[in-house]
């Protein structure tokens, strides 16, 4: 992230108005700014500055009013939004960090997809964004480059939870256990619960 | 129902949301993670070209992005293990962002509430039509959770879904529920 860009936005979203909301800002600015900080309360920071800064709509207002909030009157600061868009996912940063790393290196992609065990348009779909690594990928590409895990993505159970996510879509046969829990619920009646299409937005 | 402040709206995700799924944060935990990592980087999209999967974003009446849905279809032999391919549908992942958890408090309007109502509104009309287009398809409506989401299970049983502890997949189980057929 660029902190000297979203330091100097900030004076220009009312910092001078309440001095314990500028030590609040401040307090989370050094969190996003901490090497030690991790990336989860990275984005914890970035939220709660998004808050502070888009509810605080004037000087009798301060802080978080929940009904606003459920009802989404607040607005976007273009200060807080770039430091939310600096934060994006941690695929994109995965993206980056492999680029830096294989530029660091001078590793090419065929040579990279050659000793992670992949092919070449495999890292070049991940370099672009077009697919996300599995875990094992991650571990075999720090392996590779000579990185902690994650150095290269920071939370590892995230991709656990998306790996079971896509496996759980994919075609298959059905075990034991779930064909005798779905005759199961196929042996029960109809589910009464409430189902009502929302209407569109755009309609 | 009347209309209410707190009514969501659905529309279909497309290209030109990605802007406003930079802001949606569904929370702390490695599943309210993994859920904002779902929409806002690549798997969305792969599911949504790889497997046909529809996803939502609902937004509120002031346009601010609450959360996502998605309903996918996955095809499994039935009955097992010679059975021929029927369709299966799955919700493969949803997120509300941390803003909206649990609220309103009014609990007709909860925002969590009207997603699931709308997929299973979704779901049943799916079904409904591939019967009337004789094309098989298991009359269930099934999703994985991750185990120790006791929240996210306790939604889900409150909507009919029933747990099957002994379906695991990575710490993720099975809940099903049956579904019941309004058209022709």
């Amino acid at each position: 992230m660029n902190q000297d860009t979203y330091r100097d936005q900030l004076p220009n979203v009312r910092l001078q108005e309440s001095e314990q909301f500028r030590r609040t800002l401040l307090t989370m600015l050094e969190l996003i700014e901490s090497e030690e900080t991790s990336y989860a309360d990275r984005k914890r920071a970035v939220s709660t500055i998004r808050d502070a800064l888009s509810l605080h709509e004037s000087k009798e207002n301060f802080g978080i009013r929940l009904s606003q909030l459920e009802l989404g009157v607040a607005t976007r600061s273009r200060a807080v939004d770039y430091a939310a868009s600096e934060l994006e996912s941690q695929e994109e940063k995965f993206a980056e960090k492999l680029k830096e790393l294989m530029k660091a290196r001078a590793i090419t992609q065929t040579e990279l997809a050659s000793r992670v065990g992949c092919s070449q348009p495999a890292i070049s779909q991940m370099l672009k964004r077009q697919c996300r690594p599995q875990r094992v990928t991650i571990l075999n590409l720090a392996a590779a480059l000579d990185v902690e895990p994650k150095t290269l993505w920071p939370n590892l159970n995230v991709t656990d939870i998306l790996d079971t996510v896509a496996a759980v879509q994919e075609d298959g046969e059905m075990g034991a256990a779930e064909s005798d829990a779905m005759r199961r619920t196929l042996d029960n009646p109809p589910v009464k619960a409430p189902a009502r299409r929302l209407p569109s937005r755009k309609k | 129902m009347d209309e209410s402040p707190y009514q969501l709206y659905a529309d279909m995700l497309t290209e030109k949301d990605r802007p406003d799924l930079a802001h949606l944060d569904c929370g702390s935990g490695k599943w309210a993670e993994a859920a904002t990592e779902w929409i806002q980087g690549s798997d969305v999209w792969e599911s949504i070209k790889n497997r046909g999967t529809r996803v939502w974003l609902f937004r509120n009446s002031r346009d601010v992005v609450v959360g996502y849905g998605s309903l996918g279809l996955t095809r499994r032999k039935w009955p097992p293990p010679d059975g021929r391919h029927a369709n299966l549908q799955i919700i493969p992942m949803l997120g509300l962002d941390h803003h909206f958890h649990g609220k309103p408090a009014d609990r007709d309007w909860r925002y969590s509430h009207q997603v699931i109502s709308h997929l299973r509104y979704e779901a049943i009309d799916t079904l409904t039509q591939h019967l009337a287009e004789k094309r098989s398809t298991l009359p269930l409506l099934t999703l994985y959770v991750h185990q120790d989401n006791a929240a996210a299970i306790r939604l889900y049983e409150n909507f009919g879904f029933v747990p099957a502890p002994q379906v695991k997949n990575n710490d993720h189980i099975l809940m099903s529920q049956k579904l019941e057929v309004t058209g022709p």
